[in-house]
């Protein structure tokens, strides 16, 4: 094979790595001169960050200019490292998925970013950026990774891949991109971030006095306006979830080439994900209950590499929100391995007291405390109870299990209820467990473990004997069956 | 509902963990007692000292007498060619079954307190997580380690 001559990044790279490289310095270096500036400013305050901006900017040049990458029809080799010379060469065929993205500095430069993720290996060093190359050279890319993977599959049929365009199988109109900002539960997430940035200024907000003041007007009649407070909080929050998310989900578009299932999104940081259709592990339907109210719900697939999308590892968003009917079609067009339309088993009766009894062991003392404390309108507090019993219930109902001589399926939770497919010989283990009180009542607790590490569906207190079942359905003579 | 054919892991485990309980009881007793002196330092009421003493006592004797026995009576492990079959747990039962086609690696593990008596552990790794049969003898675990990456090997050959 004629190996291609190695070749820097586009300098863009410089830039873009800068900019990450600052953002993460910013905050302590501020700390830093803040703490020295405290007795009067002086012009040594600022040697220590003068200091890192240089040795930054240096090191940014020198790494550019001492990385270098190439490929031919087999192999990825990439050289790096300003003091520590490294040299990988990564298979092509190995390479689990391939994620583009175009940030604000590529985009300036018309460049692209590519994030390469190989099998999770103990070493950690399971993925290769390529900063800034240009797009021709990451379709090419893309496209000897997908020949490699050909080649390796089927030897007999070395046709080269045509360059026809692949049918879209699923995109979100810009109505489903707003109901879908709108319904996430994003709002959580931003309220914990905002936590984390306050807590980097701890230095600077004067918390004692506030704590104090607001203690004040806690025991005069202020309390009314601190709830209104929170609740404002709440909602710019709640506004920065949806920004962010419509941000994240426009212009969503997945289409299925031969053995590849690709997902383009995104609207200032355009970004294409492709996952190959044998390093899926297991296929995930997210109902959270607003979007289930309304007939909708979401599709993720769990996938053997690491955080592609950016969400939780492991796990790529296909579709963000899809009424529940398209489902089927889709994800048969995309996974035709998987079926969706399996009859559910319930849970026995006898599971059911113990579902509704499950959030009164940990909210019964606390909601008797604050009832207490807060009398007499604390009272109303009490409420809570029964609505917890009734949450239990809908818990019950909508926990169940399937399976078929190929595939398990267990879904569980009320609020977010979360049905996991999975195809037995994805299964890393399966998992009955039992406590003395779920024996009494011969019920038992499942779990099945997929590939990426920590990835598990469970469903609580099925009956001992359908447990049992799922358990031989794993064991012996898996090949007879399958 | 599942009975388990298995073998139960090696009676000398007790020994091991009450040892190792013993241990941590020593470490956290340091601790508590730290605590506790400090305490009566700052003239805490005395009831404090008394039930953060009894804490201590509750979890050194779960931990060195209570625990280890049951732990191991619970212990049971079966290897076949096609799959792992492991069940352990006090509190709650647990069986796990590992199919020998998804077994990456095998590893022998033996710290300082199961040489002292002829033990080791062995660990099996899959791409989901690593599961552990402690304190089995010496012999018995280098055996199985050899047999599983044998095995893992054949069921891998068969499965792709």
């Amino acid at each position: 094979m004629t190996r291609k001559a190695r070749r820097r990044l586009h300098p863009i790279a410089i830039m873009a790595g800068l900019g990450k490289e600052l953002k993460n310095m910013v905050v302590p270096l501020l700390v830093i001169m803040a703490a020295g500036s405290r007795h009067g400013f002086s012009w040594t305050d600022i040697l220590v960050p003068l200091a890192a901006l240089i040795y930054t900017l240096v090191m940014g040049v020198l790494s550019w200019l001492r990385f270098t990458y190439e490929w031919d029809d087999t192999c990825l080799v990439v050289e790096e490292g300003v003091f520590v010379r490294k040299k990988r060469s990564i298979p092509l065929e190995r390479i689990h998925g391939i994620s583009v993205t175009e940030g604000i500095w590529q985009r300036m430069a018309g460049v692209v970013q590519v994030h390469i993720e190989t099998a999770g290996d103990a070493l950690g060093e399971a993925e290769v950026t390529l900063r800034a190359i240009s797009r021709e050279e990451a379709r090419r890319l893309q496209r000897c990774v997908e020949q490699a993977k050909h080649k390796a599959e089927n030897a007999s049929h070395p046709e080269p891949l045509a360059n026809r365009p692949h049918p879209i199988l699923f995109t979100l109109s810009m109505k489903e991109v707003w109901v879908a900002s709108l319904t996430s539960g994003g709002a959580l997430g931003v309220v914990a971030a905002l936590c984390a940035f306050l807590s980097q200024f701890s230095d600077f907000i004067p918390y004692e006095a506030l704590v104090r003041d607001i203690q004040s007007t806690w025991n005069g009649h202020g309390r009314w306006y601190i709830a209104l407070l929170i609740l404002s909080i709440l909602l710019a929050a709640y506004g920065v979830a949806i920004v962010q998310n419509m941000i994240r989900y426009a212009s969503f578009v997945v289409r299925k080439q031969e053995d590849t299932i690709v997902i383009a999104r995104g609207w200032l940081e355009r970004k294409a994900v492709s996952v190959p259709v044998d390093r899926v592990q297991g296929v995930v339907i997210h109902e959270n209950w607003l979007r289930r109210f309304f007939g909708y719900a979401s599709v993720s697939i769990i996938h053997a590499g690491g955080a592609l999308d950016g969400g939780p590892s492991g796990e790529v968003v296909l579709c963000p929100l899809v009424k529940k009917h398209r489902i089927v079609p889709i994800v048969q067009a995309c996974l035709p391995e998987y079926r969706l339309d399996v009859p559910f088993c319930p849970l026995p009766q006898r599971a059911k007291s113990r579902y509704m009894l499950r959030p009164l062991y940990w909210l019964t003392i606390p909601v008797g405390v604050a009832a207490y404390m807060e009398r007499p309108w604390g009272a109303g507090l009490l409420f809570v109870l029964p609505l917890a019993l009734w949450i239990g219930a809908r818990r019950y109902q909508a926990a169940g299990w399937a399976l078929s001589s190929r595939q398990l399926t267990l879904r569980s939770g009320w609020f977010r209820q979360t049905t996991t497919y999975m195809l037995k010989h994805r299964l890393q283990a399966v998992e009955v467990a039992a406590t003395w009180w779920q024996q009494r009542k011969r019920l038992a607790t499942i779990s099945a473990a997929v590939m990426p590490l920590g990835t598990r569906a469970r469903v609580v207190d099925m009956d001992e004997e359908d447990a049992a079942s799922i358990y031989r359905w794993l064991q012996g003579k898996r090949r007879n069956q399958a | 509902m599942l009975p388990h054919r298995g073998k139960p892991i090696s009676s000398k485990a007790v020994t091991v963990w009450r040892l190792t309980g013993a241990l941590v009881a020593l470490a956290s007793g340091v601790a508590i007692g730290g605590i506790i002196w400090l305490l009566s330092q700052f003239h805490a009421p005395p009831w404090l000292l008394i039930v953060l003493a009894g804490v201590w006592m509750v979890q050194a004797i779960v931990w060195v007498v209570w625990l280890p026995p049951l732990r191991q009576r619970r212990w049971r492990y079966d290897i076949r060619e096609e799959e792992i079959d492991i069940q352990r747990g006090v509190w709650s039962t647990r069986r796990t079954l590992i199919p020998m086609a998804r077994v990456q690696y095998v590893d022998v593990r033996q710290g300082p307190l199961l040489k002292r008596y002829g033990l080791a552990s062995i660990a099996v790794f899959t791409a989901a997580a690593a599961h552990e049969i402690p304190a089995l003898p010496m012999e018995e675990a280098e055996r199985l380690c050899r047999l599983i990456a044998e095995w893992a090997k054949v069921a891998d050959d068969n499965d792709a």
